[in-house]
């Protein structure tokens, strides 16, 4: 569980993922903007044409319905023409019956046709009903006295016709005699059915309608539904009240609200007409539009977001996994794995970077090769100087002894000398093949030391000791000894047989340096820090011993080479046991230093490891 | 050695052994992007129109007509809506067939059916047509003679189709007395209204110029009307008159009768005296009792016998 959160942490922390993110959101944000400003253009650009052709649609309108009751004008005139002109008898019923049946083949929009005389005589294609005829007077008609007030064209308003009931407009002109008298009055009507159908008839749109409103009562004249089979008026009551509001406001575009549903409503005024053409387009009709580019807009965005996120994605991937692959190589360079090779084809510029790694790598490899030869051909010169260093120290210690021995022995041999000399000869013998025997044991000591049996040791325990056996002749050189054990920690891990052999060494040494008696202090401390010098450590600190003489002293270029072997101060000496001093506690994680000054005496602090609190304090 | 490698749903090296697999995810993810797309696309539009009725009344091959909730909705638009006699008569008769048990609404039918029966004209009608007319009528007055209106209407028409168009005045005569009767005071039988017209009338209200069904007399008066008008024995039309001018002394169906009797060269004192009687409460603004005034001025002139026994109020 906490490896899993360990790895969502790391992942959130990750260059991928921010680099992911601000990529995504980025073209998220760009890309949504984008589409939500194209659609509010595109939406903007609908309602305008619209807009557009719904007022076109109106004024289009406005000139065909003029077209279409043309003919009705040009046709009442050419009636009156021809009843003036005599071309026609009016005082014939059968002709005039004749010339009207004809003008209505022509011209099936003619509801009816008809000629009224001022006599109240009335002659009309179709026929009148005759219940109807029998009791019509046409010169109460409105399109009789309308006819005579003007003199000239006269178009009526709405009006129901007495034959069919049904209601409509009639163009009507006066016909005048020879004279100039009035001789009645000929008309041409139109049904509202006929008007309408002759108005739904033109298309607006796949469901929006056209319709004709009468301004002075601002009622409908001409609409789809009156073709129909529609009862209910109050959608035209509606149209007609939007009308008069658009018309009150000086526009031409608006919308208007019949029942729960909306429509975009333009108007035309009619040319010579107190009328105005309407148009009504269903807003959901025209929204469908706006719909279709919403959802299309929706979609774009919605895909061009899915492909931004998965571009990102590939494109983080693309640029972080090669990455972490190079990251992997070095890991791998840095751990020691000098063969280990990357290879990274894309992106260019992590695959180049892939080629120099794997170059740097074969570079590494090439000079670590190189490194171990001149390490090995280094360690052959050094073992081999210190073979000839060796050799000679050995050379120089058994030369002189060989000598004295060759010399007691000529002595020994010469039967000639006394015999006190001879057995004084053979003495020598005795003592300088000892001490050679010595010499040699002490190389063998350096050359090839003990292998270490570490165990829990006191070292005060062990300096107590050495102390032990040097008193007598300290007693006897007149040196005053102090000792001063006072460090809290002294059990440490050591092979006691060599550090009581070091400890020894020293306090000898020490001795040697008074042959005229002196002080020698021995005092412990712990040292808490774990590192000591540059080559050792120790988590549980050190124990430092301090050897302090008041003897003879060095220099400072003594004592920089009083570890070397084969160095010695002394004319006895082999010089080999600082050395072996030096590498006892070096084997042991210690070390020594030293401080000396001439005739002032020398300091010896030794460092030995102290264990990790809790371990091996028993002993 | 096994290298870990972070897991990653596409790759961008070749050379990995999980290729084959990306490679599969990459193409279900692109199908699934696909479809989702394909889903989210706009629907094409249906080209369909849903018809504005609900059903139609298929009357012949080529003519259908749309079923309507009533019997009188639907012969108000057989009568109303159609302009082809042959597609009109067809209409009547599919509402005869259809509502044959509504008495009413099949007299209506049948009287359409008679009218229609003279052509499209009648005044081009010929006798055979006429007599035809007659017979459909006479027909409709004996089966439908229970229902008033209908009656009325049947004997007037047989009486109009007699007089106008065959000349025989004492077979039309004899209908109109029929009328004049028989159905007295009976309210004209129009045509029921239309729906579209019912819509109109409810837009433009309603109006001196819009009411004419209020003001269309019964044809009982008519009937009077045209006896007055045609009858050749004088004591039938003072009958006639006399019968409209103690009803509606004013009206305008005793106007035309008054001025049919004053356009006479031979009239009367007794109608003379009665056209008088009329003016005085009749509105002189109506051309039809200026034109009877100023016949009865003709009448009052002292070269006229007739001129020097009345005197008209203006």
């Amino acid at each position: 569980m906490n490896s899993l959160l360990r790895h969502v942490r790391h992942y959130l922390c990750s260059f991928q993922l921010r680099l992911f993110l601000t990529l995504a959101l980025t073209v998220t944000v760009f890309v949504a903007g984008t589409g939500y400003l194209a659609y509010l253009k595109a939406r903007q650009s609908v309602e305008s044409q619209i807009q557009r052709y719904a007022i076109g649609s109106a004024d289009q309108i406005a000139v065909r319905v003029h077209a279409f009751l043309s003919q009705h004008r040009h046709s009442v005139g050419l009636l009156k023409s021809a009843l003036e002109n005599g071309l026609v008898d009016a005082s014939d019923p059968r002709r005039l019956l004749q010339f009207f049946h004809l003008l209505k083949q022509n011209h099936e929009a003619f509801v009816n046709i008809y000629f009224g005389d001022r006599n109240g005589n009335f002659t009309m294609v179709p026929p009148q009903l005759p219940e109807v005829h029998k009791v019509f007077d046409p010169r109460l008609r409105p399109w009789y006295r309308g006819a005579c007030q003007t003199g000239r064209l006269y178009w009526t308003d709405v009006y129901t016709f007495a034959s069919s009931q049904a209601p409509g407009i009639t163009a009507s002109m006066p016909v005048f005699g020879s004279g100039g008298q009035l001789a009645g009055v000929c008309g041409i009507d139109i049904d509202l059915s006929t008007f309408s159908r002759f108005v739904k008839s033109i298309k607006v749109g796949t469901h929006g309608y056209a319709y004709i409103i009468e301004n002075q009562h601002a009622r409908v004249i001409a609409h789809p539904d009156i073709v129909g089979h529609q009862r209910d008026p109050r959608p035209m009551d509606s149209l007609a009240a939007a009308i008069r509001q658009l018309r009150a406001a000086q526009q031409k575009f608006g919308v208007t609200h019949i029942g729960a549903e909306a429509f975009f409503t333009a108007i035309s005024n009619y040319p010579d007409k107190d009328w105005t053409v309407g148009v009504t387009l269903p807003m959901a009709e025209s929204f469908e539009h706006i719909r279709t580019i919403k959802r299309a807009t929706l979609t774009l965005v919605a895909v061009a977001v899915a492909l931004s996120w998965l571009s990102s994605y590939l494109l983080t991937v693309n640029l972080v996994t090669p990455l972490k692959r190079l990251q992997q190589g070095f890991e791998r360079v840095s751990g020691g794995d000098l063969d280990h090779r990357v290879r990274i084809t894309h992106p260019n510029v992590v695959a180049s970077l892939a080629q120099d790694f794997n170059r740097m790598a074969t570079s590494l490899r090439q000079s670590q090769a190189a490194l171990e030869e001149t390490y090995r051909a280094l360690a052959e010169k050094e073992k081999m100087a210190a073979l000839g260093m060796l050799t000679a120290g050995i050379a120089h210690e058994i030369k002189n002894p060989l000598g004295i021995i060759q010399g007691a022995a000529q002595v020994v041999a010469n039967t000639q000398r006394p015999m006190e000399m001879r057995e004084r000869a053979a003495q020598f013998i005795i003592d300088e093949v000892q001490r050679l025997n010595m010499t040699l044991k002490t190389f063998l000591e350096f050359a090839r030391p003990h292998r270490l049996r570490l165990e829990a040791v006191d070292a005060h325990q062990l300096l107590r000791q050495a102390l032990a056996y040097i008193e007598p002749s300290a007693s006897q050189q007149k040196i005053q000894l102090e000792m001063d054990l006072s460090a809290p920690a002294s059990v440490c891990r050591l092979d006691p047989d060599q550090i009581h052999q070091m400890f020894l060494n020293l306090l000898i040494n020490a001795l040697q340096a008074m042959p005229h008696g002196g002080h020698l202090s021995i005092a412990t401390a712990n040292d808490g820090s774990s590192a000591g010098n540059a080559s050792t450590e120790s988590p549980g600190g050190f124990l430092v011993i301090h050897l302090q003489d008041s003897g003879c002293g060095m220099t400072a270029e003594q004592a920089e080479k009083i570890f070397e072997p084969f160095t010695s101060f002394k004319d006895d000496g082999v010089g080999l046991g600082l050395a072996i001093v030096q590498r006892t506690l070096q084997r042991h994680g210690g070390h020594i230093a030293v401080r000396s000054r001439p005739r002032e005496g020398t300091c010896f602090s030794i460092h030995l490891p102290l264990p990790p609190n809790g371990e091996d304090h028993d002993a | 050695m096994s290298v870990t490698k972070p897991y990653h749903m596409f790759r961008s090296y070749p050379d990995n052994a999980a290729d084959h697999r990306v490679r599969r995810r990459t193409c279900l993810w692109l199908m699934v992007l696909i479809g989702w797309i394909s889903a989210c696309s706009p629907a094409p539009e249906s080209q369909e129109v849903p018809s504005p009725t609900a059903s139609k009344l298929q009357v012949q091959n080529d003519f259908a007509l749309p079923e309507l909730a009533t019997a009188q909705a639907q012969l108000a638009v057989a009568l109303s809506r159609i302009n082809s006699p042959r597609q009109q008569e067809a209409a009547l008769k599919q509402v005869i067939q259809q509502h044959g048990r509504q008495r009413p609404v099949v007299a209506q039918a049948r009287l359409a059916l008679a009218y229609l029966s003279l052509g499209g004209d009648y005044r081009l009608a010929g006798p055979e047509t006429c007599r035809a007319a007659i017979a459909a009528y006479r027909d409709i007055a004996r089966e439908f003679g229970d229902l008033a209106a209908v009656g009325a209407k049947a004997n007037w028409y047989v009486g109009w189709i007699a007089t106008d168009l065959l000349g025989d005045v004492d077979t039309g005569m004899a209908a109109y007395w029929r009328v004049a009767d028989q159905f007295a005071g009976i309210a004209h039988l129009l045509a029921p209204t239309a729906p579209w017209v019912t819509l109109v009338q409810a837009v433009m209200g309603t109006g001196p110029d819009n009411d004419q069904r209020a003001v269309h007399p019964p044809l009982s008066d008519i009937a009077l009307l045209e006896i007055v008008r045609n009858s050749p024995r004088s004591d039938e039309r003072q009958a006639a008159l006399d019968r409209l001018a103690s009803s509606a002394p004013a009206g305008r169906v005793t106007g035309y009768a008054l001025r049919s009797l004053l356009g006479r060269t031979q009239v009367p004192e007794s109608i003379i005296q009665q056209a008088v009687s009329c003016l005085q409460s009749a509105s002189l603004e109506d051309p039809l009792w200026e034109e009877v005034a100023s016949l009865l001025q003709e009448h009052r002139r002292p070269d006229s016998a007739a001129g020097k026994a009345v005197s008209v109020k203006p």
